[in-house]
C-alpha cells in the first residue's frame, strides 16, 4: 500500500501500540509518549485509510463498571501490513506479534 | 475520585465542551464520547499513584489534545473539497497575470526578509545571549560594584569566596574570561579565542558535552594541577575535521600541553556574549595561559561572573543575597574590598555584554524594519484594491449566479494566503542571506564576533507569523469590500457607489507610505551625517595611515627584562623599515568599540576626596614614541623617553582631562598621583578618545612599558603611504626576532576606526537602504494610484481634450494631484520625525535630531521622487484620443 510506504516513526509507533494490545487513546499516548494532539488525528486518518478500525465498547461493561463506553481501536489486515513493513524500517521497536490480525485482532 | 481528581477531570471536560462546537456536526457526538470515555479512564488513575500514572498537571495538559483534535477535524471536514479547488483557482488567476503576481511575492519577501534578518540578529544578541545553555532564563550577570561603578569586573578570591557561600537563592556561581591563545596542534601554531573558566561553568550554563567530558569541579582543584581543555564544536570540525579520536590527545596551549578531554555540542559557544570561542580551560590553569598571577589577587578585578538563580527568584532578589556576601567580604579584607559589592543583571541587561553594545542599534534596526513591513503591507493592499476593482464584475457574476458570501471572502483569502505563503519562503531565504550580508559590514576586528547562522525556529516561526498577519491585513480587507458590491449598477457598467470610499481608502494609505518614508529617510540621513562627522571629529591623534598588530610573548616564555628587550629591538628594526615613520608598542588602543581597557585607583598627591569619591582612572601601557606615532600633541612637560625603566625614577605622563580635573589652573608637571608607589608627572598630553567619539574626554594616564611591562601588546605603525606594504616587513622583524611569537590581527588604521563606528555605520547602510527601498515603494504605490486614477478617468479626461483644454493642463491636473497627496503624506512624515528621531539622539554625533538640512534634503528627494512617480501617468493622460476615450464604454 503505497500510503504506508513514507510512515512516520510516530505513525508506525502508534500501529505498534495496537499490536501490543493497546486499545483506546490515552493507552496509546502512555505507550507511545506521542501527544495526544498527534495520537487522536493520527488514528482518524489512519481509520480512514483502513489501517485501523475503531468500535464502541459494550455499553453493558462500561455501565458496569460506572464510565462512559469507549472507542476501542484494533489493527486491519492492511494496517499490520503497514506495521510490518514500519518494523523493518525503523528497527529500534520491541518484537510484537504482527502475523494474524484476521480481523479479530488486539485483545489480550 | 479524589477532589484534586475530579477537578482536574472537570476542567478537561469542560476543555472538550468548549472544543466540542469546532468538530463537524456529523462527527461531534461520536467525538464527545472517545473524548469523555478516555478523560474518564486517565482519570481513574491520578489517584492510583502506580508507576506511570499521569499527574494531575500532565493530565490537565493531555486534555488540551480535545482542541488540537477538534482543530483538524474541522479543517479537514471543511476545507478539503473547495480547499484545493480554492488554491487551483488562485494559482490559475495569479499565473494568468505574473506580474502582478511577481511583484505582489517579491514584496512581501521584502518585508519578512529583512525583519527575519534583523530578527536573528536580535535573537542573537538579546534573546540567547548563551545559545546552547539550559533555561538561560535562570542565568544572570554578576558585576562587581564600587561607589561610582556598578559594572566593574570581580577577582578571583572574591569569586571563590562567594561561590563557597551561596545563598539559597543562588544555585551556581561561575567564572570566566575570554582570552586570545596560542594553539599548537602538530608543527602548526595558530591564533584561537577561549574562555580561562572556573571548572564548574558548564555545570552553571547547563551543557552536556557532545563526546568525552567537560570541565569538572577536579579540575580546579589545586594551581596547574589538571592540564586539560575542552574544545567546541565550531572548532572540532575546524581545526581536527571531526575526528572523535581527538578526545585524549595533547595540544599546546600558549607553550604549555593540555589534553583534550572533550567537546561541547553544536549550539554552544561560550559564556561571553556575543563571541563565538574555541575552547575553554579550568581557572587553575591561568598562569600557564594568561599573564600575571591572578589567583591570589584579590584586588585584580579581571573575571565576568555569571550566576544561575533558583527557580522564581529575579535578579533583585539574587542581588540582595549576593550582596550580604560581599558586605562580609568586605569587612574580612577591609583594605581591598571597602565599599565593593555586587549588582546582579539579566542577560541582556548587563551592561558589559554584547547586548549593551548592540541593543539600541537593534531596537531602532527593528523599528525600522517593522515600518517597512507596513509599508509593504500598504503596497500589495493597494494592489489588491485595484486588482479587486478590475474583478468586480467577475464577483458579481459569481454571487449573481448563486455563490456565496463566505464561499468569494474564502476564495480571495485563499488568493491572498497563496501570496502571503510564496512571499514568506521568499523572505526566509533573502534574510538567511541578509542576516549573512550584515557580517559583512562589521569590519575586521580581533575578536571572534558570534555570526548568526542558519534559521533558528523562532525565527521561521515569526516570518511565518508575520507572513499570516500580512495575509489577514491585505487579504481580508479588499475581500470584504469587493464582495460587497451593489450588483446591479456594478453589472451595468462597472462602477459603483463604493468607488468614491476606494479612492479614499487608497490615497491616505499612499499618504501614509509617504509619512513612513520620510521618516525612515531623515533617520537615514540623521545617521550618515554621524558618520560623516565621526570622520570629522578630532579623536586626538592624528594618525590616518597606520598599521596595528598584536603580538603576545606569554607562549614563547618572556619574562620582563626578556621581553622589554624583546620589545625595543623589535621596535628599533620597524622603525628602519622602509615607509615606516614611527613605530610604538601600547597595551590599549584609542577607539576601540565596547569597554575594554582598564582602569585602576589612583591617590592624587594634594587632592583633597569629596565624601564618597574615589578616583578610579583609565590607563595604558606604552613604549617612549607611542606619542609620535599616534600623533599626539605635547601640552606641558616632555614625553617618555627610553631611559624612563624599571630603576629610574618612576613617571608618568598624563592627559589633559586629568591635569585639569586634579590641577585645575596650576601646572601639572612635576606633581605626583600614587599606583602601586608614587609616579611624578613629567608630561601632559593632548585628550584621545579611547571609549568612542561622542564620549566627553576622561582623565587618563600612559604608564611607560620599559618600567610596567605586560607581554600581550599591540603594534602601531605609522607609514608614509599605504600601510599594508609595510605588512611583511613587519612579521620579518618579528620572526627573525623570535619565529614562536605569534603575530595576529593585522588590520589598518582605517579598518580598526570602521570597528568603532560600527554601531553608526550599521545605522546609516540599513535606514539608507530600507530608506531607499520605502521611498521606491511610495514612489510605485503614488505611481499605480495615479495610473489607476487616470484609467477611470479616460472618459472625463476625453472629454475636456475635445473641449479644447491643453495637454499640458492635464499633465498638471494629474502631477497636482500626486504632489499633493506626496505634500500630504511628507508633511505628517517630517511631524512624526521630529516628534520621534529625538528618542534616539544618544546614538547621534555632531548633528541634532532635528536638522533642518537634513529635512529639507529629504522633502526635496521625495517630492522629486512624487513628480516623477506622476509624470509618467500623466503622460499617458494628455496623451489621450478624445474620440476613443469617449467611446471608451
Amino acid at each position: 500500500m503505497a500510503r504506508t510506504r513514507g510512515m512516520s516513526f510516530g505513525g508506525v509507533a502508534i500501529l505498534h501500540a495496537l499490536a501490543d494490545g493497546k486499545r483506546f487513546g490515552f493507552e496509546i499516548m502512555d505507550a507511545t509518549g506521542l501527544t495526544s494532539g498527534t495520537v487522536y488525528p493520527t488514528l482518524d486518518r489512519f481509520e480512514e485509510a483502513r489501517l485501523v478500525r475503531s468500535q464502541w465498547e459494550d455499553a453493558r461493561i462500561a455501565h458496569r463498571e460506572g464510565r462512559p463506553p469507549r472507542r476501542y481501536f484494533t489493527l486491519t489486515p492492511a494496517g499490520a501490513e503497514a506495521l510490518s513493513d514500519g518494523l523493518r524500517r525503523f528497527k529500534t521497536f520491541r518484537p510484537v506479534a504482527v502475523g494474524d490480525y484476521g480481523g479479530k485482532a488486539g485483545r489480550r | 475520585m479524589s477532589r484534586t481528581a475530579g477537578r482536574a477531570l472537570r476542567f478537561a471536560l469542560g476543555v472538550v465542551a468548549l472544543a466540542a462546537p469546532l468538530v463537524p456536526a456529523a462527527r461531534r457526538l461520536a467525538w464527545r464520547h472517545q473524548w469523555t470515555a478516555d478523560l474518564h479512564h486517565q482519570a481513574a488513575f491520578l489517584d492510583t499513584r502506580q508507576p506511570g500514572a499521569a499527574t494531575w498537571f500532565e493530565f490537565v495538559w493531555r486534555a488540551r489534545g480535545a482542541l488540537v483534535h477538534a482543530v483538524v477535524l474541522r479543517v479537514r471536514s471543511f476545507a478539503m473539497p473547495t480547499f484545493f479547488a480554492d488554491i487551483r483557482y488562485g494559482a490559475r488567476l495569479l499565473t494568468r497575470r505574473p506580474g502582478f503576481a511577481v511583484v505582489a511575492i517579491l514584496l512581501i519577501a521584502l518585508g519578512i526578509g529583512a525583519n527575519g534578518a534583523i530578527f536573528s540578529w536580535v535573537e542573537n544578541f538579546l534573546m540567547r545571549p548563551i545559545p546552547g545553555a539550559t533555561d538561560a532564563g535562570a542565568l544572570a550577570s554578576v558585576r562587581g560594584t564600587t561607589l561610582t561603578f556598578r559594572d566593574r569586573s570581580t577577582s578571583y578570591p572574591n569569586f571563590a569566596d562567594m561561590r563557597d557561600r551561596l545563598p539559597p537563592s543562588v544555585v551556581g556561581l561561575t567564572a570566566y574570561r575570554a582570552i586570545p591563545l596560542t594553539v599548537r596542534v602538530g608543527d602548526e601554531a595558530e591564533r584561537a579565542w577561549g574562555e580561562l573558566a572556573a571548572a564548574n561553568i558548564f555545570d552553571v550554563v547547563g551543557v552536556r558535552p557532545l563526546h568525552g567530558r567537560l570541565l569538572q569541579p577536579d579540575d580546579d582543584r589545586a594551581p596547574l594541577a589538571s592540564p586539560v581543555a575542552v574544545v567546541s564544536h565550531a572548532y572540532w570540525l575546524r581545526r581536527f575535521g571531526g575526528d572523535p579520536a581527538v578526545v585524549g590527545r595533547t595540544v599546546g596551549i600558549n607553550g604549555t600541553p593540555f589534553t583534550i578531554v572533550g567537546i561541547t555540542p553544536p549550539a554552544f559557544r561560550g559564556a561571553s556574549t556575543g563571541l563565538a570561542l574555541d575552547l575553554w580551560v579550568p581557572m587553575m590553569m591561568q598562569t600557564a595561559v594568561y599573564p600575571g598571577d591572578r589567583l591570589g589577587a584579590r584586588g585584580n578585578a579581571w573575571l565576568a561572573v555569571l550566576a544561575r538563580l533558583a527557580p522564581g527568584v529575579d535578579a533583585a532578589r539574587a542581588e540582595r543575597d549576593l550582596n550580604v556576601v560581599a558586605a562580609d567580604l568586605a569587612r574580612e579584607h577591609l583594605d581591598l574590598n571597602a565599599d565593593r559589592g555586587v549588582a546582579v543583571y539579566a542577560l541582556w541587561r548587563d551592561p558589559q555584554s554584547a547586548a549593551a553594545i548592540m541593543g539600541p542599534v537593534l531596537g531602532l534596526l527593528l523599528v525600522v524594519t517593522g515600518i517597512v513591513l507596513v509599508i509593504v503591507c500598504a503596497n500589495v493592499a493597494s494592489l489588491l484594491l485595484a486588482r479587486g476593482a478590475v474583478r468586480r464584475r467577475e464577483i458579481a457574476i459569481r454571487l449573481a449566479i448563486g455563490a456565496s458570501r463566505t464561499r468569494i471572502v474564502r476564495q480571495l483569502l485563499t488568493e491572498s494566503s497563496l501570496l502571503a505563503m510564496a512571499g514568506g519562503a521568499v523572505g526566509l531565504l533573502a534574510s538567511g542571506l541578509l542576516s549573512r550580508a550584515l557580517y559583512a559590514l562589521i569590519p575586521p576586528t580581533p575578536l571572534p564576533i558570534a555570526t548568526v547562522g542558519g534559521y533558528s525556529l523562532r525565527v521561521v516561526l515569526v516570518s511565518l507569523a508575520l507572513a499570516m498577519a500580512t495575509t489577514i491585513v491585505f487579504g481580508l480587507v479588499p475581500a470584504l469590500q469587493t464582495s460587497r458590491p451593489a450588483l446591479v449598477p456594478t453589472l451595468k457598467d462597472g462602477g459603483g457607489a463604493s468607488g468614491a470610499n476606494r479612492r479614499r481608502l487608497r490615497s491616505s494609505i499612499v499618504a501614509g507610505q509617504v509619512a513612513l518614508s520620510v521618516l525612515l529617510l531623515v533617520a537615514a540621513g540623521l545617521f550618515v551625517r554621524t558618520l560623516q562627522h565621526a570622520g570629522d571629529v578630532d579623536p586626538g591623534f592624528d594618525l590616518r595611515q597606520g598599521l596595528l598588530a598584536s603580538i603576545d610573548l606569554l607562549p614563547a616564555g618572556y619574562d620582563q627584562t626578556r621581553g622589554q628587550a624583546f620589545l625595543g629591538d623589535v621596535i628599533e628594526e620597524i622603525q628602519r623599515l622602509p615607509g615606516v615613520e614611527a613605530a610604538a608598542f601600547a597595551r590599549d588602543i584609542p577607539l576601540t568599540l565596547g569597554t575594554g581597557g582598564s582602569d585602576t585607583s589612583v591617590e592624587v598627591e594634594g587632592y583633597v576626596l569629596s565624601d564618597g569619591e574615589e578616583i578610579s582612572i583609565g590607563y595604558d601601557l606604552v613604549t617612549p614614541d607611542l606619542f609620535r606615532t599616534l600623533g599626539v600633541p605635547l601640552v606641558a612637560g616632555r614625553v617618555l623617553t627610553d631611559a624612563d625603566r624599571a630603576g629610574a625614577e618612576p613617571v608618568i605622563i598624563i592627559n589633559r582631562a586629568m591635569a585639569e580635573r586634579y590641577w585645575p589652573g596650576q601646572p601639572a608637571v612635576g606633581r605626583r598621583i600614587r599606583v602601586a608607589g608614587w609616579r611624578t608627572v613629567v608630561g601632559v598630553v593632548e585628550n584621545v578618545s579611547y571609549r568612542g567619539l561622542a564620549a566627553p574626554p576622561q582623565p587618563y594616564m600612559y604608564f611607560p612599558l620599559y618600567d610596567v611591562f605586560r607581554p600581550d601588546m599591540t603594534l602601531l605603525v605609522r607609514t608614509a603611504g599605504e600601510p599594508r606594504g609595510v605588512v611583511d616587513g613587519v612579521r620579518r622583524a618579528i620572526r627573525s626576532r623570535d619565529a614562536n611569537v605569534p603575530v595576529f590581527d593585522v588590520r589598518t588604521m582605517a579598518e580598526h576606526r570602521a570597528l568603532g563606528s560600527l554601531p553608526a555605520r550599521l545605522s546609516a547602510v540599513m535606514l539608507g537602504g530600507f530608506g531607499t527601498v520605502a521611498l521606491l515603494l511610495s514612489g510605485i504605490g503614488l505611481f499605480g494610484l495615479l495610473a489607476h486614477r487616470v484609467a477611470e478617468r479616460t472618459p472625463e479626461i476625453g472629454i475636456r481634450l475635445a473641449l479644447g483644454a491643453e495637454p499640458s493642463r492635464i499633465v498638471r491636473l494629474v502631477v497636482g494631484e500626486g504632489l499633493r497627496l506626496a505634500a500630504a503624506g511628507a508633511a505628517v512624515g517630517l511631524a512624526g520625525a521630529a516628534l520621534v528621531l529625538p528618542l534616539a539622539s544618544s546614538q547621534l554625533l555632531g548633528v541634532s535630531a532635528r536638522d533642518a538640512a537634513t529635512y529639507a534634503v529629504v522633502s526635496t528627494v521625495l517630492l522629486a521622487g512624487a513628480a516623477l512617480a506622476s509624470w509618467l501617468p500623466a503622460r499617458r493622460a494628455a496623451g489621450v484620443d478624445p474620440v476613443r476615450a469617449i467611446r471608451h464604454d
